[in-house]
Protein backbone atom coordinates (compact mmCIF):
# COMPACT_ATOMS: atom_id res chain seq x y z
CA UNK A 1 0.00 0.00 0.00
CA UNK A 2 2.33 2.74 -0.99
CA UNK A 3 0.16 4.65 -3.59
CA UNK A 4 1.00 8.48 -2.59
CA UNK A 5 -2.16 10.04 -3.59
CA UNK A 6 -3.99 7.18 -1.47
CA UNK A 7 -1.69 7.85 1.57
CA UNK A 8 -1.92 11.81 1.23
CA UNK A 9 -5.88 11.19 0.97
CA UNK A 10 -5.97 9.18 3.92
CA UNK A 11 -3.63 11.78 6.01
CA UNK A 12 -6.04 14.62 5.47
CA UNK A 13 -8.91 12.46 5.85
CA UNK A 14 -7.57 13.03 9.72
CA UNK A 15 -7.59 16.71 9.24
CA UNK A 16 -6.06 19.99 7.26
CA UNK A 17 -2.49 19.62 7.24
CA UNK A 18 0.46 21.21 5.23
CA UNK A 19 3.25 19.25 3.28
CA UNK A 20 5.64 18.26 6.42
CA UNK A 21 2.96 17.55 8.75
CA UNK A 22 1.68 14.93 5.82
CA UNK A 23 5.05 13.46 5.93
CA UNK A 24 5.13 13.12 8.94
CA UNK A 25 1.99 11.51 8.99
CA UNK A 26 2.19 9.49 6.23
CA UNK A 27 5.54 7.65 7.94
CA UNK A 28 3.50 7.24 11.26
CA UNK A 29 0.11 5.43 9.77
CA UNK A 30 1.90 3.62 7.08
CA UNK A 31 5.58 3.44 7.56
CA UNK A 32 6.04 4.73 4.54
CA UNK A 33 8.27 8.17 3.63
CA UNK A 34 7.15 10.16 1.02
CA UNK A 35 10.09 12.02 -0.93
CA UNK A 36 9.25 15.94 -1.26
CA UNK A 37 9.03 15.28 -5.35
CA UNK A 38 6.83 12.40 -4.58
CA UNK A 39 4.66 14.44 -1.76
CA UNK A 40 4.62 17.21 -4.43
CA UNK A 41 3.62 15.23 -7.35
CA UNK A 42 0.33 13.76 -5.50
CA UNK A 43 -0.44 17.07 -4.10
CA UNK A 44 -0.45 18.68 -7.68
CA UNK A 45 -2.35 15.61 -9.05
CA UNK A 46 -4.98 15.60 -6.32
CA UNK A 47 -5.72 19.23 -6.50
CA UNK A 48 -5.73 19.09 -10.11
CA UNK A 49 -8.63 16.87 -9.86
CA UNK A 50 -10.02 18.71 -6.92
CA UNK A 51 -10.08 16.04 -4.39
CA UNK A 52 -7.47 18.16 -2.44
CA UNK A 53 -7.74 22.23 -2.29
CA UNK A 54 -5.78 24.60 -0.22
CA UNK A 55 -6.90 26.17 2.89
CA UNK A 56 -6.80 30.04 3.06
CA UNK A 57 -3.83 31.02 4.64
CA UNK A 58 -0.93 33.47 5.32
CA UNK A 59 1.96 31.41 5.76
CA UNK A 60 4.44 29.66 3.14
CA UNK A 61 3.17 25.95 5.37
CA UNK A 62 0.09 25.83 2.93
CA UNK A 63 -2.03 23.96 4.60
CA UNK A 64 -4.78 21.38 2.24
CA UNK A 65 -8.10 20.11 3.00
CA UNK A 66 -9.91 16.93 1.40
CA UNK A 67 -12.96 18.11 -0.56
CA UNK A 68 -16.21 15.56 -1.23
CA UNK A 69 -15.46 14.23 -3.99
CA UNK A 70 -11.88 13.74 -2.32
CA UNK A 71 -13.72 11.53 0.11
CA UNK A 72 -15.55 9.86 -1.75
CA UNK A 73 -12.81 8.62 -4.16
CA UNK A 74 -11.02 7.69 -0.66
CA UNK A 75 -13.57 5.96 0.41
CA UNK A 76 -14.42 3.87 -2.83
CA UNK A 77 -10.27 3.32 -2.97
CA UNK A 78 -10.69 1.90 0.61
CA UNK A 79 -13.38 -0.04 -0.44
CA UNK A 80 -11.58 -1.31 -3.29
CA UNK A 81 -8.48 -2.14 -1.69
CA UNK A 82 -10.57 -4.45 1.17
CA UNK A 83 -12.33 -6.54 -0.97
CA UNK A 84 -8.32 -7.48 -2.48
CA UNK A 85 -7.24 -7.63 1.51
CA UNK A 86 -9.94 -9.97 2.62
CA UNK A 87 -9.86 -12.44 -0.84
CA UNK A 88 -6.22 -12.54 -0.35
CA UNK A 89 -6.93 -13.15 3.80
CA UNK A 90 -9.53 -15.86 3.13
CA UNK A 91 -7.22 -17.75 0.43
CA UNK A 92 -3.87 -17.57 2.32
CA UNK A 93 -6.42 -19.43 5.16
CA UNK A 94 -7.82 -22.02 3.07
CA UNK A 95 -3.53 -23.35 2.11
CA UNK B 1 21.56 18.32 0.70
CA UNK B 2 18.69 21.06 1.97
CA UNK B 3 20.72 23.71 -0.54
CA UNK B 4 20.82 20.93 -3.90
CA UNK B 5 17.03 19.85 -3.36
CA UNK B 6 16.01 23.91 -3.72
CA UNK B 7 18.45 24.09 -6.57
CA UNK B 8 16.52 21.51 -8.26
CA UNK B 9 13.05 22.77 -7.94
CA UNK B 10 13.99 24.87 -10.58
CA UNK B 11 13.96 22.05 -12.80
CA UNK B 12 10.33 22.01 -12.73
CA UNK B 13 8.05 23.48 -14.82
CA UNK B 14 7.97 27.68 -13.90
CA UNK B 15 3.91 27.29 -13.91
CA UNK B 16 4.57 24.89 -11.04
CA UNK B 17 6.94 26.41 -9.49
CA UNK B 18 4.98 29.73 -9.35
CA UNK B 19 1.99 27.77 -7.87
CA UNK B 20 3.82 25.55 -5.47
CA UNK B 21 7.56 26.90 -5.10
CA UNK B 22 6.98 28.89 -1.99
CA UNK B 23 5.58 25.71 0.34
CA UNK B 24 7.62 23.34 -1.11
CA UNK B 25 11.03 25.00 -0.04
CA UNK B 26 9.13 25.47 3.24
CA UNK B 27 8.69 21.65 3.12
CA UNK B 28 12.32 21.22 2.82
CA UNK B 29 13.19 23.45 5.29
CA UNK B 30 11.35 21.81 7.78
CA UNK B 31 12.27 18.31 6.74
CA UNK B 32 15.33 16.11 7.16
CA UNK B 33 16.15 15.25 3.63
CA UNK B 34 17.61 12.06 2.14
CA UNK B 35 19.87 10.90 0.05
CA UNK B 36 17.24 9.25 -2.29
CA UNK B 37 15.41 12.47 -2.13
CA UNK B 38 17.72 14.05 -5.39
CA UNK B 39 16.13 10.86 -7.49
CA UNK B 40 12.90 11.46 -5.99
CA UNK B 41 13.22 15.30 -7.07
CA UNK B 42 13.97 14.55 -10.32
CA UNK B 43 11.95 12.14 -11.51
CA UNK B 44 8.91 13.96 -10.54
CA UNK B 45 10.38 17.40 -11.86
CA UNK B 46 11.15 14.96 -14.89
CA UNK B 47 7.75 13.50 -15.25
CA UNK B 48 5.80 17.28 -14.52
CA UNK B 49 8.16 18.40 -17.63
CA UNK B 50 6.80 15.58 -20.09
CA UNK B 51 3.36 16.50 -18.74
CA UNK B 52 4.09 20.24 -19.75
CA UNK B 53 4.20 21.87 -23.36
CA UNK B 54 8.03 22.92 -22.76
CA UNK B 55 8.26 19.37 -22.91
CA UNK B 56 7.69 19.43 -26.85
CA UNK B 57 8.98 22.58 -27.67
CA UNK B 58 12.40 22.52 -25.66
CA UNK B 59 13.43 18.96 -23.51
CA UNK B 60 12.32 16.71 -26.54
CA UNK B 61 14.62 18.44 -29.12
CA UNK B 62 17.05 18.78 -26.39
CA UNK B 63 16.95 15.10 -26.21
CA UNK B 64 16.91 13.71 -29.77
CA UNK B 65 19.66 15.85 -30.15
CA UNK B 66 21.32 14.17 -26.99
CA UNK B 67 20.81 11.03 -28.57
CA UNK B 68 21.67 12.10 -32.00
CA UNK B 69 25.33 13.24 -31.00
CA UNK B 70 25.75 10.39 -28.67
CA UNK B 71 25.19 7.93 -31.64
CA UNK B 72 27.21 10.41 -33.94
CA UNK B 73 30.29 9.91 -30.82
CA UNK B 74 30.09 6.57 -31.13
CA UNK B 75 30.45 6.09 -35.07
CA UNK B 76 33.33 8.90 -35.04
CA UNK B 77 34.94 6.08 -32.83
CA UNK B 78 36.37 2.42 -34.29
CA UNK B 79 35.08 -0.40 -32.67
CA UNK B 80 37.29 -2.00 -30.02
CA UNK B 81 38.30 -5.46 -30.03
CA UNK B 82 39.85 -6.98 -26.86
CA UNK B 83 41.39 -10.16 -27.15
CA UNK B 84 42.49 -12.37 -23.86
CA UNK B 85 45.06 -14.52 -22.69
CA UNK B 86 44.54 -16.49 -19.18
CA UNK B 87 48.13 -17.06 -17.35
CA UNK B 88 48.16 -18.71 -13.95
CA UNK B 89 51.37 -18.96 -11.56
CA UNK B 90 52.45 -21.09 -9.67
CA UNK B 91 50.96 -21.12 -6.08
CA UNK B 92 53.91 -20.58 -3.98
CA UNK B 93 54.34 -17.30 -4.86
CA UNK B 94 56.02 -15.25 -2.26
CA UNK B 95 55.94 -11.98 -4.09
CA UNK B 96 53.07 -10.30 -4.62
CA UNK B 97 51.47 -10.70 -7.88
CA UNK B 98 50.66 -7.24 -8.68
CA UNK B 99 54.07 -5.64 -8.06
CA UNK B 100 55.40 -9.09 -10.40
CA UNK B 101 52.92 -7.87 -13.04
CA UNK B 102 54.38 -4.20 -12.74
CA UNK B 103 57.70 -5.68 -13.05
CA UNK B 104 57.01 -7.58 -16.05
CA UNK B 105 54.88 -4.58 -18.04
CA UNK B 106 58.21 -2.77 -17.54
CA UNK B 107 60.98 -5.33 -18.69
CA UNK B 108 59.13 -7.72 -21.19
CA UNK B 109 57.57 -4.62 -23.45
CA UNK B 110 60.13 -2.34 -23.86
CA UNK B 111 59.64 0.29 -26.88
CA UNK B 112 61.99 -1.26 -28.87
CA UNK B 113 59.68 -4.42 -28.97
CA UNK B 114 56.43 -2.64 -29.10
CA UNK B 115 58.16 -0.23 -32.17
CA UNK B 116 58.44 -4.24 -34.25
CA UNK B 117 55.46 -5.37 -33.19
CA UNK B 118 53.56 -1.60 -34.83
CA UNK B 119 55.80 -2.23 -37.93
CA UNK B 120 55.59 -5.50 -38.36
CA UNK B 121 51.66 -5.67 -38.01
CA UNK B 122 51.18 -2.02 -39.25
CA UNK B 123 49.35 -0.88 -36.20
CA UNK B 124 48.24 2.95 -35.69
CA UNK B 125 48.67 4.21 -39.11
CA UNK B 126 46.99 6.97 -38.57
CA UNK B 127 48.43 8.22 -34.94
CA UNK B 128 51.70 7.03 -37.03
CA UNK B 129 50.97 9.52 -39.75
CA UNK B 130 51.19 12.73 -37.19
CA UNK B 131 53.20 11.98 -34.04
CA UNK B 132 56.36 10.45 -33.07
CA UNK B 133 56.80 6.75 -33.14
CA UNK B 134 57.49 7.30 -28.90
CA UNK B 135 53.59 8.69 -28.63
CA UNK B 136 52.74 5.85 -30.66
CA UNK B 137 54.29 2.99 -28.34
CA UNK B 138 52.81 4.69 -25.39
CA UNK B 139 49.30 4.59 -27.30
CA UNK B 140 50.13 0.96 -27.72
CA UNK B 141 50.92 0.62 -23.97
CA UNK B 142 47.38 2.03 -23.17
CA UNK B 143 45.65 -1.06 -24.91
CA UNK B 144 47.61 -3.67 -22.88
CA UNK B 145 46.13 -4.57 -20.21
CA UNK B 146 47.28 -6.93 -17.53
CA UNK B 147 44.79 -7.76 -14.76
CA UNK B 148 45.52 -10.01 -11.58
CA UNK B 149 42.55 -12.22 -10.95
CA UNK B 150 40.83 -12.95 -7.74
CA UNK B 151 38.45 -15.49 -6.52
CA UNK B 152 35.07 -15.48 -5.56
CA UNK B 153 35.66 -14.75 -2.31
CA UNK B 154 37.82 -11.72 -2.98
CA UNK B 155 41.11 -12.82 -2.41
CA UNK B 156 44.07 -12.56 -5.28
CA UNK B 157 43.71 -15.84 -8.15
CA UNK B 158 47.66 -17.26 -8.89
CA UNK B 159 46.31 -15.69 -12.12
CA UNK B 160 46.33 -12.97 -14.47
CA UNK B 161 45.10 -12.47 -17.57
CA UNK B 162 47.09 -9.85 -20.74
CA UNK B 163 44.42 -8.46 -22.59
CA UNK B 164 45.27 -6.28 -26.05
CA UNK B 165 43.00 -3.85 -27.80
CA UNK B 166 42.63 -2.79 -31.44
CA UNK B 167 39.52 -2.09 -33.89
CA UNK B 168 40.46 -4.95 -35.87
CA UNK B 169 39.60 -8.68 -33.89
CA UNK B 170 42.18 -10.54 -35.69
CA UNK B 171 45.16 -8.55 -35.15
CA UNK B 172 43.98 -8.11 -31.77
CA UNK B 173 44.25 -12.22 -31.25
CA UNK B 174 47.88 -12.37 -33.22
CA UNK B 175 48.99 -8.79 -31.42
CA UNK B 176 47.92 -10.44 -27.89
CA UNK B 177 49.72 -14.12 -28.56
CA UNK B 178 53.02 -12.44 -29.63
CA UNK B 179 53.01 -10.32 -26.23
CA UNK B 180 52.13 -13.46 -24.06
CA UNK B 181 55.14 -15.18 -25.74
CA UNK B 182 57.49 -12.23 -25.02
CA UNK B 183 56.72 -12.46 -21.42
CA UNK B 184 56.64 -16.25 -21.19
CA UNK B 185 60.00 -16.07 -22.91
CA UNK B 186 61.42 -13.54 -20.57
CA UNK B 187 59.88 -15.51 -17.43
CA UNK B 188 61.66 -18.15 -18.60
CA UNK B 189 65.03 -16.91 -18.88
CA UNK B 190 65.19 -14.80 -15.97
CA UNK B 191 64.17 -18.08 -14.08
CA UNK B 192 67.33 -19.35 -15.86
CA UNK B 193 69.41 -16.30 -14.99
CA UNK B 194 68.54 -16.35 -11.25
CA UNK B 195 68.55 -20.23 -10.81
CA UNK B 196 72.37 -19.74 -12.43
CA UNK B 197 73.19 -17.33 -9.93
CA UNK B 198 72.02 -19.23 -6.93
CA UNK B 199 69.37 -16.48 -6.34
CA UNK B 200 67.45 -16.37 -3.50
CA UNK B 201 64.18 -16.19 -4.96
CA UNK B 202 63.32 -17.43 -8.68
CA UNK B 203 60.40 -16.40 -10.58
CA UNK B 204 57.29 -18.40 -10.82
CA UNK B 205 56.62 -20.28 -14.12
CA UNK B 206 53.76 -18.66 -16.40
CA UNK B 207 51.53 -21.43 -17.45
CA UNK B 208 49.28 -20.22 -20.35
CA UNK B 209 46.15 -22.03 -19.54
CA UNK B 210 44.00 -20.15 -22.12
CA UNK B 211 45.74 -19.01 -25.64
CA UNK B 212 44.50 -15.81 -27.38
CA UNK B 213 41.06 -15.34 -28.47
CA UNK B 214 39.81 -14.23 -31.05
CA UNK B 215 36.85 -11.37 -30.03
CA UNK B 216 32.96 -11.91 -31.75
CA UNK B 217 32.14 -9.02 -30.58
CA UNK B 218 33.40 -5.01 -29.91
CA UNK B 219 33.98 -3.57 -26.61
CA UNK B 220 31.65 -0.76 -24.72
CA UNK B 221 28.02 0.18 -25.03
CA UNK B 222 27.75 0.46 -28.82
CA UNK B 223 25.60 3.23 -30.69
CA UNK B 224 22.20 2.16 -28.85
CA UNK B 225 24.24 2.80 -25.35
CA UNK B 226 25.97 6.49 -26.78
CA UNK B 227 22.58 6.67 -27.70
CA UNK B 228 20.44 6.57 -24.45
CA UNK B 229 23.41 7.97 -22.57
CA UNK B 230 23.04 10.68 -25.16
CA UNK B 231 19.21 10.86 -24.85
CA UNK B 232 19.49 11.39 -21.06
CA UNK B 233 22.07 14.01 -21.25
CA UNK B 234 20.36 16.12 -23.56
CA UNK B 235 17.13 15.52 -21.67
CA UNK B 236 18.40 16.90 -18.33
CA UNK B 237 20.23 19.83 -20.23
CA UNK B 238 16.40 20.61 -22.09
CA UNK B 239 14.94 20.65 -18.31
CA UNK B 240 17.78 22.96 -17.28
CA UNK B 241 17.53 25.17 -20.79
CA UNK B 242 13.90 25.03 -20.17
CA UNK B 243 14.18 26.64 -17.01
CA UNK B 244 16.81 29.33 -17.81
CA UNK B 245 14.25 30.30 -20.85
CA UNK B 246 11.45 30.69 -18.04
CA UNK B 247 9.06 29.04 -20.39
CA UNK B 248 5.56 30.65 -19.98
CA UNK B 249 3.45 27.62 -19.46
CA UNK B 250 0.04 29.05 -17.80
CA UNK B 251 -0.16 26.45 -15.35
CA UNK B 252 0.48 23.02 -14.16
CA UNK B 253 -0.42 20.58 -16.81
Amino acid sequence: MSDPSILVLSSLAGGDKHGYSMMEDIERFAGVRLGPGTLYGAITRLEERGWIAPVACEDRRQPYTITKAGREHLSEQLANLGRVVRAGQRRLENV
Amino acid sequence: MKRMLKLMARLYPSGWRKRYGAEYEALLEDSEPHARDVADVLWEATKMRLASRTFVRIVLPCALAGALVGVGFSLSRPAMYHSRTLITVDADSRVSLDSGLRELVQGAFPASFLDQIIQRENLYPRERERMPMSEVVSIMRKDIWLRPLQKNDGKPAMAFVVEFYYPDPHVAQRVDAELVSQMVALNVRIRIEQAQANASHVWEVFRVVKTANLPKRPDGWGQAGFGVVGALGGLVAGMIAATALGSREPAVS
